[in-house]
This record gives structure tokens, C-alpha cells and sequence, in this order.
């Protein structure tokens, strides 16, 4: 099966477009080996190393891909466009605008934008897109989606780690989904006979921007702390709403995008502080990481605020800003260690 | 190599600017007082604009725009910022976040004097996320702290190949939202847009960029008649006062004495001073204007910034709603400052080639992201296809932090050395 690229800040990219074009949507997530020195040519190193990750990817491995699509998230998209159409060497580089809003004037747009970029496929693939086969991209991103809701579920009451949740979400974007169906349901089975929760972690709600390596969740595996529920793109933001069935499949789509758990990088923003709130209400959350990635200005505007709230309702916080390495630093270790211990202090 | 012009370290003691610029300390006073009386008024309605969006959309309503970027810089200038900006950081504002929208914080909080840059409770706020994440986010966090409503403007961006038919879409989706502008005037602030007085505010507006076009076409003269010093004030009635008279007036004035000047062969620097040409990208070090004035110790002279220009592009004349509205949508969709690559190296290109510009200073703005993606192969660009020399400097508009005195200055020397191989390496070619 072909592979068709995209990038997007936090779950913008209308994937089914491309399923139901019979080719696989992978998103761009950087390399494991955590590489941006070709990006860095390009793009300044003060500017967000996860979109400078993923155009360095997009140098190295383009040619294994039919083509490339940038949906509009955050500043990185939009300005960094011009920088792949230059450097990355693609057949097919094409720009999707995701509104910022969700009203009804939104959704007529990005009904247009649909529209337009199925035309684009056609054109350039020569193929047709068809209504139908678009309902059927629609059902088998539900499918994925409600065993994903499933999965995620488990995570509250069984041992399953924080590696492995980020390593199936990453798996389900990257690969062709007839091939993910069958693997989560093996999920299902194996996370269904885990142990229970283990008694010495600390369920926590995990926010901010999105990570895209294991490495992170990891270091919170090793100092206890269990990420429970996320708002994240590789997380729930992905699979927390299914696409409606109600109407035709393009304005199911755009309904659905405009849907989902809000970002930082979308207006308004109170949205995604009430996810979290509700989250951490209805799940008996410990604490809350909020942390962002160095450079991602949309998360970081927020946090205050998030912080705020999060006082009121007396869920205890941290806030992390971290850099785009293997080496994880000590400093964060260290204040991860003393809000575990703030988290067992008798309340 | 050719050291004899980097000698000249200390601030020029007296920067010419034009006299008509001078006025601007009138001009301005005017404005603060007006938001100062609007205060007090209860009737009177006052709302919170970006740059990204055409002041004019507030005029036609009677509505009174306060500009926080603009109230920022004035504090940069004043060299109160880094203590609004510190101010910030305290309340969980990391550093990394624009130095504008700190600036703001600090001195929204901080009730300092509007002199300073302090700046008054709006009504409302609105902006777009036309030329970057951070209009947004920034009046999304003041909106919410001031608890006052806000309009956010869903602006597509024009990228590298985006096709003419995208175009038009694009198009139309700003001009519904214009329209449903018009209804939250209505809904939310109880207020109705009057026809006639847009009209004449756009008529006003185009009256003001024009004269902005001719004055900003004769900076093209050796010696330019117009320098740094004076376009970074002058640009206060576009920024502000589009369709309001007292600019216009302001603008003739300045007009007709840069045309005494050309006609006497006069510039801001003597012409035999005037050495070298320079484009300059980004926003100024609003802290450290003299590091402008250092350049022209050396004879090199800012002739043209895009960021100035931008503020009033040339405009057609429109005589009714629906095609206001439409001229109003292509400036909030396009403009210098948030040009594709493409466009953005052939603008550079064409503004070096009729300015005569002998060097290019990009400001590598740490608080700006969006506008420093591309720099790299802007420079590239200049310096492979023009031969032109290209200062990339690191630096930020207002937090003086990111100054480094006397890394800066022996930049500025270097630079001065390249300039003058490169120059007389043209001349003799
Ligand atoms: S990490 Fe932040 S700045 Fe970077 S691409 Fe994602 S949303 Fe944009
Ligand atoms: S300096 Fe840049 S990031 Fe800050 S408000 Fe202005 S355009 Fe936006």
C-alpha cells in the first residue's frame, strides 16, 4: 500500500481523505534518533524542535512517500510550508486549512478546503474519490477509534505503561489501518488480562504538547506517575470523538475535526481547560503534568491559566518545559521526584 | 583588508530627521488624550486591535482602537519593558513567549502612565491569527483576564503555489467573517456599522496610504530624504489613525518637505556620507535605537523596511460596501510582512534592485518566530543571486535581555568591512 505523509501540530489532517484514496496516512513524527541537524539549515533553532524534527525526517524519507500534506495548526505549519516545498523533494506537497474556530461559517470552509484537496488527489493521482468510499473511511476510523476509547479506558484499571499506550497510538498512525484493526484487537485481548492498576503509581492527566517519543513517557513510568488520561494528538484528542454518520461524509468530517478536544492552537481556548477539568474530576486524578516542549508558544501562552484552574479545583500541577533530546535532564527528573513526593504527602 | 571606515564606534551626537517628523509629538499626544477622554465617557466605545487587521474595520463603527503592540513599543522605547516584561514572567509567562504580549501584561497590570505605554480596558478585543499564534493567544489570555468579549478572526494563509481559485475561497471566508463581525458589533457591543462612515474612512485611509507610497518612492533618491529615525514614528497615523484627517494632514506636511529636499539634493545623511544603502527586516530593537543611529555613523543608512512599508499598502478606490469589504479581506490576507518565500525573496529582490540597497540587515527576532522562518534561505537567496551582503542578527524588539552590547558592535564592524569589499567589488565590475 502507498504511504501519504502529513504534518499537523495537533490532529488537523482529515486522514480519512487519504484512506478512503486507498493509500495509508502516516503522520510525521520525527525519527527515534531524535535528528533535526538538516532541518536546523532551514529553520532556526529557537523555533520548535518537533516541527524541526519532522521536516528533517521529510528530507531523509520523502521518496518513500506519494506525497505530502500540511494541515494549518499552529505558525509552524503554515511558515514552514514554503521551507518543505523548497527542500523536501515530493511529487505532491499540498496545504490544508484547518479553521481556528468551529462555527458555522468554519465548517462551510472547511467543507471548501475538503472539497478542494480531494479534487487535488484526483487530479494529480489520477483517481476518483468517491462518496461511498469516503463513508467507508469514515467507518473504519470509527472502528479505530472505539477500540482505541476502549484501550484507553484500561489504562485506570490495569498495568499497562505509559510506553505502551504512547507505542500503540503511534502504531495506529502510522500504518495502514487494515493492519491496525487486527493489531488492536490483539491489544485488547492482551491489556484485558493485565494485572490490576498497580497500587504504588500515581494516576495522573498528562497535557500540553505533543510528544512524540516514548523516551518521555518512560521517565514518568520510572518515577511512578501513570498517565491515565491525556489530551494529547497522539492520544486522546485522536480517538475521544468518533466522526458523525448523520450527514454526507465530507461535512461528517469537517464536523468531526472541529469537534475533538480543542488545542491551545484553536479558539476559544476554555474548551480544552474544561477537558482537562472534567478529566481530573471524574477519574480521581493525583496531579496533572502540563509541560511543553521548548519553543511551542501556543501551549506555553495557556498554562497560567491552566495552572489556575487546576489550583481551584485543588488538583496538584507541575509544569515542564523540556528540550528535544535523548538525554533527559536532570533538573526535570528532579522536580518530577519532588512532585511525587508532593503527591504522597497526606492530603 | 580595509579597516579605515569601522573606525567610528561612538553614537552619531545628532541624527537629522525631517522636521515635519518631529510633528508626530503633537499628533501623538492628540491620540492619548482621546483614549484618555474615551475613558471617562461612558457612551464611548473603545476596543483592542492587532496589526493584523484594518483599523479602519473599528473607525466605521465609531469605536475608538487601542493597539497594544503599538503601546509595547513605547514602552521598548521608554526602556520600561524589561520590568513588564520580568512582571510577566512572574505570573508563569515563560521567556520564550513574545516580548509584546509581555509588555502588555505588565503594563496593563501595572496601570502605567499611557506615556509609558500603559494602555486603557477595552470594551471589546478583537484580532486574527493573520501573521501569528501569538495575536491570538495573547488577546484570547487578556479577554479573558480583563473579562471582556473578543472577536477572533480566522485567517488561511497564502503559501508558496496557493492557486488563485484557493484564493477567492479564502477570500470569501474572510468576508463572512467580516459580516459576522458586523453582527457581534451588533449583538455583543450594541453597536451598528454606519455605511457612509466607512466609506469615508476607507476614502481617508486611501488618501493616507498613498501619500505614504509617494513619500516612501522617494527613498529610492541618493541621498534618501527619509531615514529610520523617521518612518519608526511616522507610521504611528497608519498603525492608528487611517481615515481620520489629522494623519493626512500630517503626511502632506511630510510629503512636501521630502520633495524641498529632493529638489535641493538634500538627504538625511550628506550624499557624500551616505555610503551605504540597507534594507532592514523586522521590528526594531525598540530599547536600542541607536544601534540605527551607530550604523549611520559608519554612512549606512536604512532606506527601506518592509515592516514600516507594510502598514500602508496602496489601495484601490471604492465607492460602496461589498467591494470595501473585499479590499478590506486582501489586506488581511496578504501584506509585506507575512509574504510567502517566494514572494518574500522576489519582494526583497525587487526593493534591493530600485532602492540601490548595498547591504541587508535581517532581525532573527527571538519573539518572532513566524517572521524568522524562511530568513535562512532568504539570506541565501540574496547573497547567491544579488552578491548583496546579509547581516543576520539574533536579537528581540523588546526585551533588552537578548542585547548583547559588544557582540552587536563588532558585527556592525565586520558588516561595515563586507559592505565596502562587496561595494567597491561591484563598482568595479
Ligand atoms: S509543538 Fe507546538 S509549536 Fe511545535 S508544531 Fe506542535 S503546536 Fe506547533
Ligand atoms: S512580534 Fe511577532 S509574534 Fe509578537 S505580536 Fe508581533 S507579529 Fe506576533
Amino acid at each position: 500500500m502507498k504511504t501519504f505523509a502529513y504534518f499537523d501540530s495537533t490532529h488537523e489532517f482529515p486522514e480519512e481523505i487519504i484512506i478512503a484514496a486507498q493509500m495509508n496516512p502516516y503522520k510525521i513524527l520525527g525519527k527515534a534518533d531524535f535528528s533535526t541537524e538538516l532541518a536546523d539549515q532551514y529553520i532556526p533553532q529557537f523555533i520548535c524542535a518537533n516541527a524541526r524534527s519532522f521536516l528533517n525526517q521529510a528530507i531523509e524519507e520523502s521518496s518513500n512517500w506519494e506525497g505530502i500534506a500540511i494541515a494549518h495548526g499552529c505558525d509552524a505549519t503554515n511558515r514552514q510550508f514554503d521551507i518543505w516545498d523548497q527542500h523536501v523533494k515530493t511529487q505532491f506537497l499540498y496545504y490544508i486549512h484547518n479553521p481556528l474556530k468551529t462555527d458555522e461559517i468554519a465548517q462551510h470552509f472547511f467543507i471548501g478546503e475538503i472539497k478542494a484537496m480531494i479534487l487535488a488527489l484526483e487530479s494529480h493521482f489520477n483517481i476518483k474519490i468517491t462518496l461511498d468510499q469516503l463513508e467507508k473511511a469514515i467507518q473504519v476510523s470509527n472502528q479505530i477509534k472505539i477500540l482505541l476509547q476502549n484501550l484507553s479506558k484500561l489504562r485506570i484499571t490495569k498495568d499497562i505503561s505509559n510506553s505502551e499506550y504512547f507505542d500503540v497510538l503511534k502504531f495506529t498512525m502510522q500504518n495502514p489501518k487494515k493492519k491496525v484493526l487486527p493489531y488492536l484487537k490483539s491489544i485488547s485481548i492482551d491489556w484485558l488480562a493485565r494485572n490490576p492498576f498497580p497500587i504504588n503509581k500515581h494516576p495522573i492527566f498528562l497535557t500540553g504538547s505533543d510528544i512524540t517519543h516514548s523516551l518521555w513517557f518512560e521517565l514518568l513510568e520510572k518515577v511512578n506517575l501513570r498517565v491515565v488520561r491525556d489530551d494529547l494528538s497522539i492520544g486522546e484528542r485522536y480517538f475521544a470523538t468518533l466522526i458523525p454518520t448523520d450527514k454526507d461524509p465530507i461535512s461528517n468530517i469537517a464536523k468531526y475535526y472541529l469537534n475533538i478536544p480543542r488545542s491551545s492552537t484553536k479558539h476559544p481556548t476554555n474548551p480544552r481547560i474544561k477537558y482537562i477539568l472534567k478529566a481530573c474530576k471524574k477519574e480521581k486524578i493525583h496531579g496533572v503534568i502540563s509541560q511543553i516542549i521548548k519553543f511551542c508558544e501556543t501551549f506555553a501562552y495557556d498554562t497560567p491559566f491552566l495552572k489556575s484552574q487546576l489550583e481551584v479545583i485543588q488538583v496538584p500541577v507541575i509544569h515542564l518545559e523540556r528540550e528535544y533530546t535523548e538525554n533527559i535532564d536532570q533538573q526535570i527528573s528532579t522536580r518530577l521526584e519532588a512532585f511525587v513526593e508532593l503527591l504522597e504527602q497526606p492530603q | 583588508m580595509n579597516t579605515t571606515n569601522t573606525s567610528t564606534p561612538s553614537t552619531r551626537k545628532i541624527v537629522r530627521m525631517l522636521k515635519s517628523s518631529k510633528k508626530i509629538s503633537k499628533l501623538i499626544p492628540w491620540y492619548m488624550l482621546k483614549a484618555k477622554i474615551n475613558e471617562y465617557i461612558p457612551w464611548k466605545k473603545s476596543a483592542w486591535i492587532t496589526s493584523s487587521l484594518p483599523v479602519e474595520l473599528l473607525w466605521g463603527f465609531d469605536i475608538f482602537p487601542l493597539h497594544p503592540e503599538n503601546n509595547a513599543c513605547v514602552s521598548g522605547a521608554r526602556k520600561v519593558s524589561l520590568d513588564l516584561i520580568e512582571y510577566a514572567e512572574s505570573l508563569g509567562f515563560c521567556r520564550d513567549v513574545c516580548s509584546y504580549m509581555k509588555t502588555n501584561v505588565g503594563a496593563y497590570d501595572k496601570k502605567i502612565s499611557i506615556k509609558m505605554g500603559g494602555i486603557a480596558k477595552p470594551d471589546f478585543v478583537v484580532t486574527a491569527g493573520t501573521i501569528c499564534d501569538t495575536h491570538v493567544k495573547w488577546f484570547q489570555t487578556q479577554a479573558r483576564r480583563m473579562n471582556v468579549p473578543i472577536y477572533v478572526f480566522d485567517v488561511p494563509h497564502i503559501v508558496n503555489h496557493t492557486s488563485e481559485s484557493t484564493k477567492k475561497r479564502y477570500k470569501d471566508y474572510v468576508i463572512s467573517q467580516i459580516y459576522d463581525f458586523f453582527d457581534f458589533m451588533e449583538d455583543t457591543i450594541g453597536k451598528k456599522m454606519n455605511e457612509k462612515k466607512m466609506l469615508k474612512t476607507w476614502e481617508n485611509s486611501r488618501s493616507l496610504s498613498d501619500l505614504w507610497q509617494k513619500i516612501y518612492e522617494y527613498r529610492k533618491k541618493i541621498p534618501t530624504p527619509v531615514g529610520y529615525a523617521d518612518t519608526l514614528g511616522d507610521i504611528f497615523p497608519l498603525v492608528l489613525l487611517p481615515g481620520i484627517k489629522k494623519g493626512i494632514k500630517y503626511f502632506e506636511d511630510l510629503l512636501k518637505e521630502v520633495e524641498d529636499y529632493v529638489a535641493l539634493g538634500k538627504g538625511i545623511l550628506p550624499k557624500e556620507e551616505e555610503k551605504y544603502r540597507l534594507m532592514f527586516e523586522g521590528i526594531p530593537m525598540w530599547y536600542r535605537i541607536k544601534f540605527f543611529h551607530q550604523l549611520m555613523n559608519y554612512g549606512a543608512i536604512v532606506t527601506y523596511e518592509p515592516y514600516t512599508f507594510s502598514f500602508g499598502p496602496s489601495r484601490p478606490y471604492v465607492d460602496n460596501l461589498e467591494d470595501g469589504l473585499k479590499v478590506m479581506a486582501d489586506r488581511m490576507m496578504y501584506q509585506p510582512y507575512i509574504y510567502n518565500l517566494s514572494d518574500r525573496i522576489a519582494y526583497f529582490k525587487d526593493i534591493i534592485e530600485n532602492y540601490q540597497i548595498d547591504g541587508v540587515l535581517l532581525h532573527e527576532n527571538m519573539s518572532c518566530r513566524p517572521s524568522c522562518t524562511g530568513m535562512y534561505d532568504l539570506k541565501q537567496k540574496i547573497q547567491q543571486d544579488l552578491g548583496i551582503p546579509v547581516l543576520l542578527f539574533t536579537c528581540d524588539m523588546n526585551d533588552p535581555r537578548a542585547y548583547a552590547e559588544e557582540q552587536m558592535q563588532t558585527r556592525i564592524e565586520s558588516f561595515i568591512e563586507v559592505l565596502e569589499q562587496s561595494k567597491s567589488k561591484r563598482l568595479n565590475s
